[in-house]
């Protein structure tokens, strides 16, 4: 293996990666600029397990991912344009490998059938679709402060809490579209679902946190 | 009494204005849709006409935003105090599975 520069090695003066590998830069330096993969579990693996715990909802699949994204990075260190953010190089190597991870999914995880609200959603209107207001099943006033509560700990306990209620395919299609904002043609690819059950996926997302957010947060 | 007649009221109306207007039902659903793409203008229109009328609808487009806004927040791990952080035998894991290397 001509690439064989242990991350052991690569950090051990005594003992420098040869030449004609790619990492030949002096450690002493390397932190200044360009890649530094010896620190990379240091400087970064946390920052990656929670963008990806973030995002894919399970700690075991989060670390998976880590380091499968440090793996590709160190692979393709040639390709890390010099001077660019070590930490968002990485990042986008991980973005990649979560984006994999939900094209894979979406093939796995059993269809979803409902084409409609689960009762809890849907009896919320009245017979003409109207909201209902006796009982007061409409949306509530937030307060006029709960925008700059969007950065609170309060409201994100929530929202996780939230979150964790979706169904796992609801929470995917949000998690794309709404956290990494991609484009709703591709979340049908990745999710393998038609461009309707997309949109059902979103509404129920959408409405079923709005909800879930009114009562533990705006309530409590 | 008089919040009743409101109510009614307001029934009576929407009951008028659903022959030709979308349903609070059917707006919940527009709101969502045209936050993942470009509605047709006549659609929009009947969004933005709806809202007029109606503080429900109005109140959750808003609130709709507002998770989006919150959600972004939420998503950037150095903003997010609520979501584990890596375990130290994890980062362990991670440094040994590196030394082996590809
Ligand atoms: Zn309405």
């Amino acid at each position: 293996m001509e690439l064989a520069v242990s991350f052991a090695r690569m950090s051990d003066d005594a003992n420098p990666a040869p030449p004609e590998t790619m990492v030949t830069r002096n450690p002493a330096h390397s932190s200044t600029d360009g890649l530094n993969p010896s620190e990379w579990v240091d400087a970064h693996s946390n920052y990656l397990f929670r963008y990806a715990l973030i995002r894919v909802r399970d700690e075991g699949v989060a670390e998976d991912m880590v380091q499968e994204a440090l793996l590709a990075a160190f692979k393709a260190r040639d390709h890390y344009t010099e001077g660019a953010s070590e930490r968002g190089w990485l990042t986008g190597i991980l973005r990649h490998k979560i984006l994999d991870h939900f094209r894979q999914v979406g093939r796995d995880r059993a269809i979803f059938h409902e084409q409609s609200l689960p009762p809890e959603l849907d009896e919320r209107f009245d017979d003409l679709g109207q909201w209902k207001t006796e009982p007061p099943l409409s949306p509530k006033v937030w307060g006029p402060d709960a925008a700059s509560q969007m950065q609170s700990k309060e409201f994100m306990a929530a929202l996780k809490q939230c979150l964790a209620k979706l169904p796992q395919r609801c929470a995917d299609a949000f998690v794309l579209r709404e956290m990494e904002a991609v484009d709703s043609k591709e979340i049908q690819e990745f999710l393998d679902v038609t461009a309707a059950n997309l949109w059902v996926l979103l509404h129920r997302a959408r409405m079923q946190l709005r909800l879930c957010l009114e009562k533990n947060w705006i309530n409590v | 009494m008089g919040s009743n007649l409101k109510t009614r009221l307001r029934r009576g109306m929407m009951r008028l204005m659903g022959r030709v207007m979308p349903s609070c039902k059917e707006i919940s659903e527009l709101v969502s849709a045209s936050m993942d793409g470009n509605l047709p203008m006549r659609r929009r229109l009947s969004i933005r006409f709806h809202i007029l009328m109606c503080s429900f609808c109005r109140r959750y487009e808003k609130q709709l935003l507002l998770l989006r806004i919150g959600t972004k927040h939420y998503a950037e791990p150095d903003e997010n105090p609520v979501e584990a952080s890596l375990s130290a035998a994890a980062s362990e894991r991670l440094k040994r599975a590196l030394e082996r290397k590809p």
